[in-house]
This record gives structure tokens, C-alpha cells and sequence, in this order.
């Protein structure tokens, strides 16, 4: 089978300098998806239109998957706050709380992906002896309560009023935080 | 004008979290996909890109087990891989600068930072297709060039262009590569 593959394998162009090789592999995808036609250049807006009306199509999940990802990083939250916490548990609820800020404004949550990646910025930038402060414990305890908030009343403008100014006033401290803790080391 | 064809290629799709699969996956099928296959983490991302010999890769970054990072730098491996040139797109909620040069340290061939959108999904997707940059194999790294448009402010000395051209058979660079499809 390799010396059939080898013999309709196409030719690639090979260069070589003297630390380094600049390989230019053969475009087999071009050569086989791509189709010229009739109409200016650009982008296939068809494909795009009946792509964004597949994903409305979901949009009836999205409060539900948004209340399933909130649930996850509620308990998540949880376990990092028993006396077995460990570096697992810490890890689960970094990953909650990323995907939260990655989903939450495709799922319809706008805030609730700006409190999430506030949270993410306070969990990956402190020192280990800062991060576990009750100062800190509070201000994670307090994003992990807004994102609970945002979901369970559904708040789904950017523009709300309470929502943006709680969004807003955590970002403020958490960057004040990080700017002053963050790379120090703490005696 | 020219479209691609979103039908006559295949996909993975690699993410922890199984509503994104399922976004990706219905926006996918919007542009006409048909074969697309969907694995939970990095290993089994592997596993399905062996199995499945996929046209395009789309992974995010933080996984159980081993990450989208590490799926790219086990893909990127020219002696082992069954096709280390496959196009790599990485969807991810990370948007640092640090992390961009991180993912394209390891090979990623485009980023893209969530909100997920079609429109930016497409765009990735016809770039890949359209627009493939050429790989570079130093003694560190093994992807695509790293260079995206010529620096102006340049003024160190220019290594490319100035070696020794030939066209060689693919099967030297990485055994069974798959270019029969």
C-alpha cells in the first residue's frame, strides 16, 4: 500500500537552506474544493447565511446548555472550598470557568463571558499565597455568584443596566489585583 | 468568483465540551459539510485523526487528558504522522497575545477567538484552502511558516531564499502521507 501511495503521490517543491527546509506541500484541497464561477470574488455569503440559520436553529438549547455550564461551575466552585481540594479540583473549575467565557456570549450571555474571563484572568495570574487569600476566595465567590445571577435571570443584554455595572465593577478590582500581584513573589 | 466547496471536505472536530462540538458541527453542515467526526479530547482527537484521515482539523485548546496544543505538536510530527501537514484551526476562548504565539509555535495553522461566529469560521476555512502557507522544518520546529506578511521593519539578515531548490517525493518527509484522495 505505502509504494501505491507513493507512486500517485504528487511532487512537492523542496528548498533548502542551511539551517531550515521550506517544504511546499502539494494543495491537494484546492485542487479538490475549490470551484470557480460566475460573480465577483468574495466570500460565499450562502454558505455563511445558511450556516448563521443552522445555528438559530439551536438557539432554543442555549438557555438550557447556559444553566448546565452555570450548574458545572457552581459545583465546581464547590469542591475547590472542601478540605480535599486539590489541584484537580482547581483545574475543573479554571475549565468551567473558560468555557463559560468561550460560550457564554455564543449561547446568548454576553455578561456572563465578561464576569467569566474576568474570573479566568484572577485564577491564572495570582501567586499561590495571594490566590488563596480570603480577600481573593471572596472575589471568586463573588464572579461565581454573578454568573449565577446573569443565567438565572436570564440576562441576555449586554446593555443591562445592573448587569454591566456588576460586570464592570468586578473587572475594575480584579485588574487592580492582578496588576498589583501579578509575577511577584510572596514571603 | 471562486467558493470551496465545503462538501467535498472532510473534518474533526476535537472540544471537551459537547455543546461547542455540536455548534461547530451545525455550523459546518451550514457550509455544507458532510463528513465531519468529533472526538472529547486530545487523545481521542488523535486516535480519530488517524482513523479518519480528516482534510482540516478543528480543535480547541483546553482539554482533559492531553490538550489542543499537544494534539498539534503529536499532528506536527513528519516522521510519524499520517499527515503532518493537515490544516489545523484552533478555537479557543483564549485571546492573549502569549497564547496566539504559543499555538503558533506548535504548528496551528489559523486562531480563531470565541464568540465563534460563521462568518469567522468560513473565513478561517477558505484561508486553509485558498491561501496555504508553505512548512518549515527547523531542528525546533516542524509547521507552517510562522511568517504572515513580510516585515518592513526587518534588518537582521535574511536566511529563506537564498538555498538550494529540488522537488522531491512527499513519502521522504513523513511515510504515509495521504495525497491519493
Amino acid at each position: 500500500m505505502p509504494r501505491l501511495i507513493k507512486k500517485m503521490a504528487p511532487a512537492m517543491k523542496v528548498e533548502h537552506g542551511s539551517d531550515h527546509t521550506v517544504i511546499h506541500p502539494h494543495n491537494a484541497l484546492r485542487a479538490r474544493a475549490v470551484v470557480m464561477h460566475d460573480g465577483p470574488h468574495g466570500l460565499d455569503e450562502t454558505a455563511i447565511r445558511r450556516a448563521e440559520i443552522a445555528l438559530q436553529g439551536l438557539s432554543a438549547n442555549f438557555n438550557g446548555w447556559m444553566e448546565e455550564a452555570c450548574r458545572t461551575l457552581v459545583v465546581a466552585h464547590q469542591a475547590t472550598k472542601t478540605a480535599e481540594r486539590t489541584k484537580n479540583s482547581a483545574t475543573t473549575f479554571h475549565r468551567a470557568a473558560h468555557d463559560i467565557r468561550g460560550h457564554g456570549t455564543t449561547l446568548g450571555f454576553p455578561l456572563a463571558t465578561r464576569v467569566a474571563a474576568s474570573l479566568c484572568l484572577l485564577l491564572e495570574n495570582l501567586p499561590e499565597a495571594i490566590a488563596n487569600s480570603d480577600a481573593v476566595s471572596t472575589l471568586v465567590d463573588q464572579h461565581v455568584d454573578a454568573i449565577r445571577a446573569i443565567t438565572r435571570e436570564g440576562v441576555i443584554q449586554s446593555t443591562h443596566r445592573v448587569g454591566e455595572t456588576l460586570a464592570t465593577e468586578l473587572e475594575a478590582i480584579t485588574e487592580r489585583l492582578v496588576a498589583r500581584f501579578s509575577g511577584q513573589t510572596v514571603h | 468568483m471562486f467558493s470551496v466547496e465545503c462538501s467535498r471536505l472532510r473534518f474533526l472536530i476535537v472540544d471537551d465540551n459537547n455543546h461547542m462540538r455540536r455548534i461547530i458541527r451545525a455550523l459546518l453542515h451550514g457550509f455544507g459539510v458532510r463528513e465531519a467526526y468529533e472526538a472529547e479530547d486530545g487523545a481521542a482527537g488523535l486516535e480519530a485523526f488517524t482513523s479518519y484521515s480528516p482534510d482540516i482539523v478543528i480543535t480547541d485548546w483546553a482539554m482533559p487528558i492531553f490538550d489542543g496544543l499537544e494534539l498539534t505538536r503529536m499532528i506536527r510530527q513528519p516522521e510519524t504522522s499520517t499527515n503532518p501537514y493537515v490544516p489545523i484551526i484552533m478555537v479557543t476562548g483564549h485571546a492573549e497575545r502569549r497564547r496566539i504565539t504559543e499555538a503558533r509555535d506548535a504548528g496551528v495553522t489559523e486562531f480563531l477567538v470565541k464568540p465563534i461566529s460563521a462568518k469567522a469560521l468560513y473565513q478561517r476555512i477558505v484561508s486553509v484552502v485558498m491561501v496555504p502557507r508553505p512548512f518549515i522544518k527547523t531542528a525546533t520546529y516542524f509547521g507552517p511558516c510562522r511568517r504572515r506578511t513580510p516585515n518592513p521593519n526587518f534588518g537582521g539578515f535574511e536566511r529563506r531564499g537564498k538555498g538550494v531548490s529540488e522537488k522531491i517525493d512527499p513519502i521522504r518527509i513523513g511515510d504515509g502521507m495521504r495525497h491519493d484522495r
